[in-house]
């Protein structure tokens, strides 16, 4: 166990030094840099220009760039943000509460929605129920995230006022400290009345939204993986056993169509994260998403690059963390190692 | 009183291609105490049968019988939740493919004692207790700590004694093997059929075992039902269907056990177990029998006297001789031995 957690973790290494290159190359690509972008269409001397660029080191070679950056990053300093000049691993840490709070609370529903909705369209598989399911779901996955947000403003937010149209509190009503930055927690802290249904009714629409994609991706895959094992001898010795239909359904086949399910989420919490970006700025949600929006019409090229290398590290954790869960759902797969 | 009591058994699939019959008016009457083979080739609906006294075919079959009763209770009348008390309490079934019929997300232990805690009143330790008791009883050494395997850590021959074991667990009155041995290497066949011969007499439950070899007929059964095509064509007891076949399919069943054959080929049936579109419309072996003339392409035939062993045949055989009772224009097929 510990061996393979460390094998796990050392081959994660390889992916950093891959990811950080590229990142930091292709921001490089985008035509503009942060002095050019900072002057504006009337430009300054070129004198100045060239100073400027010398101040940021960005004169020197692009590998030599590369290089003083990965030592940089060595000794866990992420650099400062080209446009508040405040600490960029500092800043992302102050927004990324708000984010990570909406995407898991998006990843909740998708989980929570999608596994029962494709268990019972295994069960029920070839019904009405099943193929309106599975048409939804087609349709879910292919929604852009930004129309189906913003269709969802229009019709919940505007037309009946059911839930605010972006942020995540009132903050003319509500006014306290934020110790954890999860809003939920911060709400819950604070003794205000209202507040943490206030926060709730902020961020339901947006991880709604953000969930959508995953709700579907979960609910199909959990359906396929449910019909397989559905046909399996131990399901059918589970119902000659006289068990009743949900737990041989809930727990002998389910747990069994787990491991691709599992697969999925950890899969989909990069699509979630990347979801983020647009969620974020539709609601504006004051987030990590749309500071590295940002971030890139700035070419805030510190803060682009931390932020981007500290999300992917967390989509590579969740990733691992999915590994290890094969193993506690299925342990034929442990000891297969 | 005989403990399974089922009469004119029907079980039809809806497919795509139309309505399959796949079991057509099985009679079959299990006693306690008794040992009752179900014999046939693959396709013969054996299992289909069984699996629907079980109640556990899926939901494309349709299940018809004059008679479905066990121990006195009509089953078709019961609530799907009551005959759940029955299933896996009285009667309890194992299956062809140990490995793949337990569980890979759970230890052999939570499954027995899943098992115990549906349908007993036993606390968890007794359940606990019972458990290794069982284990022990179907010849697992080491029973505590190998209730702690997954079942990926066990050979074929230790999962069906896990099955075994869970199949009893509950004392059920009635156990239904379904090809126990078939998957199994030939060393071990032998040792899960004396075990379950052993159960069986300790228990004086009913066994019923399906399986398609003659050879584990002649070693368990008091009585045989010889199925062919859905259809029941000969049954009679072990002692008299060993000492005469009635049924040209009987014989050539026996006839293909590799120990008596004396030829230098080993005898076989040619040709299939008719499917769903290849059915003949007479006698279903007609295709296939060595005796078969104009009346079995034309009439389906009757069953038989008892002591005919009720033999599904226009002729059938005495002493390996057809016997033309009942055929009035019996002209044989070229090149057949009359």
């Amino acid at each position: 166990m510990i061996r393979f957690l460390v094998k796990r973790v050392l081959l994660t290494v390889p992916t950093f030094v891959a990811l950080i290159f590229l990142v930091f190359v292709a921001i490089r690509l985008v035509p503009g840099d942060p002095v050019e972008v900072r002057v504006g269409e009337h430009g300054i001397a070129p004198e100045r220009l060239a100073l400027l660029r010398h101040e940021l080191g960005l004169d020197l070679p692009v590998w030599r760039q590369f290089l003083g950056y990965v030592w940089q990053l060595a000794h866990g300093d992420f650099g400062r943000s080209l446009s508040t000049s405040n600490p960029v691993l500092g800043e992302f840490l102050t927004l990324f509460p708000a984010t990570l709070e909406l995407a898991a609370c998006a990843m909740f529903i998708a989980v929570l929605v999608g596994i029962p909705l494709g268990v019972f369209a295994a069960v029920k598989r070839g019904s009405v129920f099943d193929q309106g399911l599975m048409g939804l779901s087609v349709t879910g996955y292919s929604m852009p995230i930004f129309w189906w947000g913003l269709l969802l403003i229009m019709l919940l937010a505007e037309r009946w006022h059911l839930v605010p149209v972006g942020g995540r509190l009132d903050l003319i009503r509500f006014d306290y400290d934020a110790p954890t930055g999860f809003m939920l927690i911060d709400s819950l802290l604070s003794d205000e009345p209202g507040a943490f249904l206030d926060a709730l009714r902020h961020l339901a629409l947006p991880a709604f939204v953000l969930g959508t994609i995953p709700l579907a991706v979960i609910a199909r895959m959990t359906r396929s993986s449910m019909l397989e094992v559905l046909s399996e001898d131990y399901v059918r010795t589970a119902r000659a056993k006289g068990l009743s239909p949900f737990r041989v359904v809930g727990l002998h086949a389910l747990r069994n169509a787990l491991i691709p399910v599992v697969t999925v989420i950890g899969l989909q919490t990069g699509t979630l994260l990347a979801g983020a970006v647009l969620t974020e700025t539709i609601f504006s949600w004051p987030g990590v998403g749309k500071w590295l929006i940002d971030a890139i019409s700035r070419r805030d090229y510190p803060s682009l690059q931390g932020g981007i290398i500290l999300i992917s590290a967390l989509v590579i954790l969740v990733n691992l963390g999915v590994d290890l869960l094969y193993g506690a759902i299925n342990p034929r797969i442990l000891h297969g190692r | 009183m005989s403990l399974l009591d089922i009469r004119n058994l029907r079980v039809r699939f809806a497919t795509r291609g139309g309505t399959f019959t796949a079991v057509d008016g099985v009679d079959l009457s299990v006693d306690p105490r008794e040992i009752v083979a179900v014999v046939g080739e693959s396709g013969s609906g054996k299992s289909v049968a069984m699996l629907a006294v079980m109640g556990l075919l899926p939901w494309t079959a349709t299940v018809e019988a004059d008679v479905l009763s066990f121990d006195g209770t009509d089953l078709r009348a019961l609530s799907k939740a009551a005959r759940r008390r029955i299933v896996g309490r009285d009667i309890a079934m194992i299956f062809q493919e140990p490995m793949t019929s337990l569980n890979p997300c759970f230890t052999v232990g939570f499954q027995i004692r899943e098992m115990l805690r549906a349908h007993t009143g036993l606390d968890r330790a007794a359940r606990q207790r019972r458990a290794v008791e069982l284990l022990a009883k179907v010849g697992i050494p080491e029973p505590e700590r190998r209730l702690k395997s997954y079942p990926h850590q066990m050979s074929g021959g230790m999962s069906q004694r896990v099955m075994i074991a869970m199949a009893i667990s509950c004392d059920p009155k009635l156990l239904i093997a379904d090809e126990p041995t078939t998957a199994l290497d030939v060393t071990i066949q032998a040792q899960i059929l004396d075990l379950l011969k052993a159960l069986q007499r300790d228990t004086g439950m009913g066994l019923v075992l399906i399986t398609h070899d003659m050879g584990v007929v002649a070693e368990v059964a008091d009585r045989v039902l010889v199925q062919y095509a859905g259809r029941p064509v000969e049954t009679n007891t072990a002692q008299a269907l060993f000492a005469d076949r009635h049924h040209p399919y009987t014989e050539a069943l026996l006839a293909a056990l590799p120990e008596r054959s004396t030829a230098r080929r080993l005898p076989a049936i040619p040709g299939v177990v008719p499917g769903q579109f290849d059915r003949p419309p007479a006698c279903v072996f007609e295709p296939r029998c060595a005796f078969a003339f104009r009346q079995c392409r034309e009439a389906a035939p009757t069953p038989a006297a008892p002591e005919l062993g009720r033999a599904l045949c226009h002729i059938p055989l005495v002493g390996g001789v057809p016997t033309p009772v009942r055929a009035e224009a019996h002209r044989p097929r070229d090149g057949v031995p009359a």
